[in-house]
């Protein structure tokens, strides 16, 4: 949490404003409320991390990904920019927490409350049949925080149902568990983070659909589409030839199209091409790993880490190196940039290459092939197991010199990389932040650390041509 | 050489190797035995049955998919759009014709045909964007504003950018 509080400027008390002032002193005795508190929290999806504020110091390491989130938020919401240096450090989370339900005040984040707000005036004009309005509003909305639809859907669902009840109950035990410790409550902080969401949400959207669905004609002069003409079991035959991608844009012409896609023998393609080691560990079945998610199989698909194969990670690095000068008075750096390639192949092989800015992308990337040989380049092998890619073995691959005649000499050391696999902001599994990078000596097995300091996240790009895979 | 019957009524005489290419007709004429009877299509048009007659002339003589291969390449093939030139352009036809010709291979039983016809409505399908897919189909987007943005939202998972 520590990032956060110095990312707020302490700005000079008796300047301010008189309106922020008096919301401070409600925050802070909201805040005060909320520590003393033990029921009363509206459940909600950041509930969990509200209530967890007091547990904050024992865990912070486990939620170093929510803090920063976080700190974004409260950051870019213009009522909050300005105001005084928390007192402690829990505080700096708060604008996005839900306030306690006996303020009878909305228990949502003012951004967020906001974006409901746009949401609901959307939700309106569309019943009104003003699309284009309502449209407008719904982006508005969704820009400004992008879980909207959810905060709507919960806030309806709160009003509808009884407000009060067996919900705060279950939030209350919630609090006491959080507090109990970190280990519990980063076991809560999981269940929040893998949400069943992308089912339930999308479950949701397709409960108001029609029963019985047909593609309708755009044009009436045309006649009923021809793809009316094949039964679904036809048209799911020809979405099983198409990858992930195209299956999804396709979701989206109809509603008809998004029931279709959802099939399970689609997925269930795509599951049981892409999840075999070393995608998953080798004592890993992957009707445990499917049950996981509930047998939905574009659940697993979706949510379950997989490293990408049909293209390349690119990290690019940069250091500052001193040059040598003739004159003391002038001092000469030079900016070294320098790109990372990792390549992997579903049979567990790696291809890494270290490559400085004379090579650029669009050369190298031709020329990632297991026969390549140049300096810099390694191959090892590589596995997935919880997230966590490993990379071990990576043996430098030298260019053979003209005069030598056999194989050259091992080199002493081999290379090996821990790396975390993540996917953000869009896309999925795009992203490999450095866990850890060592040599490893050949003949005792001795592994020491390198140095991450130049290291920079390795960044996913498709390759066209190396997609025949999925 | 056998006598196949369209629903309209239409009579084709076609040699026996070639009709075989139909799993349906060969189980059929197996069960039956030698007989000048002819076979009626109930559900097959002569327009689209000269065109699947047209295809099975072509690949006369050409082994046939056992059901065991097929399991096996299934994973390997699934993904590959490929289509020959000669299919490629024996398929070049309006699009309900070609939705047509994929109802009558799969009631055929004439797999390769099914393959070749599921494959080009496949490639149609691929690197559109929803709006082109609705204008190719002539399909109308059927969700609300709502449900639009929310699917949309749902699916950014598949986009790399």
């Amino acid at each position: 949490m520590s990032a956060d509080s110095s990312d707020i400027p302490a700005p000079d008390p008796e300047h301010e404003p008189a309106e922020l002032a008096s919301f401070r002193e409600q925050w802070k005795a909201e805040l005060r409320q909320r520590r003393t508190a033990t029921s009363g929290i509206q459940t909600q999806p950041g509930a969990s991390a509200s209530a967890s504020t007091t547990a904050e110091r024992a865990v912070s390491p486990a939620r170093s990904d929510t803090s920063t989130k976080t700190a974004t938020i409260s950051n870019t919401h213009p009522a909050l920019r300005g105001l005084p240096r928390p007192a402690t450090h829990s505080i700096a989370g708060a604008p996005n927490v839900p306030v306690l339900a006996s303020h009878g005040q909305s228990h949502l984040s003012p951004t967020l409350a906001h974006a409901v707000e746009v949401y609901r005036n959307a939700v309106l004009h569309e019943q009104q049949s003003q699309l284009d309005e309502a449209l407008r509003l719904y982006r508005q909305a969704f820009r400004l925080d992008p879980n909207v639809d959810r905060a709507y859907f919960k806030e309806h669902e709160l009003s509808a149902a009884s407000p009060a009840g067996h919900k705060k109950t279950s939030c209350a035990t919630k609090i006491e568990s959080a507090t109990r410790g970190a280990q519990k409550l980063s076991v809560d902080k999981d269940d929040k983070d893998k949400p069943h969401v992308t089912s339930e949400f999308l479950a949701q959207v397709i409960k108001s659909f029609p029963e019985h669905l047909v593609f309708e004609p755009e044009d009436e002069k045309g006649g009923p589409p021809s793809v009316n003409l094949i039964p679904d079991e036809l048209l799911l035959k020809v979405l099983r030839t198409l990858d992930y991608t195209t299956v999804e844009r396709f979701a989206t012409v109809s509603r008809k199209a998004r029931m279709l896609s959802l099939d399970s023998a689609i997925w269930r393609d795509f599951v049981h091409l892409a999840y075999k080691p070393p995608q998953i560990p080798d004592d890993e079945s992957l009707t445990d790993i499917v049950k996981q998610y509930g047998s939905d199989y574009r659940r697993v698909y979706v949510e379950h880490p997989r490293l990408r194969l049909d293209g390349v990670y690119i990290a690019v690095c940069h250091y500052v190196r001193m040059g040598s000068s003739e004159n003391a008075w002038v001092n000469i750096t030079h900016l070294i940039t320098y790109h990372r390639y990792l390549r992997f192949f579903p049979n567990g092989q790696v291809l890494s290459l270290l490559a400085n800015e004379e090579w650029q992308p669009q050369i190298v990337i031709p020329m990632l092939k297991p026969t390549l040989r140049m300096k810099g380049f390694y191959i090892g092998d590589w596995s997935l197991s919880d997230g966590t890619v490993y990379i071990t073995n990576l043996t430098e691959k030298h260019p053979v010199p003209a005069h030598s005649t056999g194989e050259l000499q091992q080199g002493k050391y081999v290379f090996q990389m821990t790396l975390a696999l993540r996917s953000r902001p869009l896309g999925r599994w795009n992203k490999l932040d450095f866990i850890g990078y060592d040599s490893v000596n050949v003949e005792d097995g001795e592994a020491i650390s390198l140095p991450l300091k130049h290291e920079r996240s390795f960044w996913f790009s498709r390759v066209r041509s190396w997609a025949g895979y999925h | 050489m056998v006598l196949l019957v369209t629903s309209d009524n239409v009579q084709f005489q076609v040699d026996k190797e070639v009709v075989e290419r139909s799993v349906l007709i060969k189980n059929m004429l197996e069960d039956v035995g030698e007989s000048d009877q002819s076979i009626p299509l109930a559900n097959v048009s002569s327009s689209v049955l000269k065109k699947v007659i047209e295809y099975c002339e072509h690949h006369r003589g050409e082994p046939l998919p056992s059901a065991d291969a097929d399991q096996n390449q299934d994973e390997t093939r699934k993904r590959t759009t490929d289509i020959s030139e000669w299919d490629q352009k024996f398929i070049t036809v309006d699009q309900e014709m070609l939705f047509e010709i994929i109802l009558a291979a799969n009631y055929l039983d004439i797999k390769s045909l099914l393959d070749v016809g599921c494959k080009t409505v496949a490639n149609m399908i691929k690197g559109k964007t929803p709006e082109e897919i609705r204008r190719l189909f002539n399909i109308v987007n059927d969700f609300t504003p709502e449900e639009e943005a929310q699917i949309k939202k749902e699916n950014e998972w598949a986009e790399d950018r």
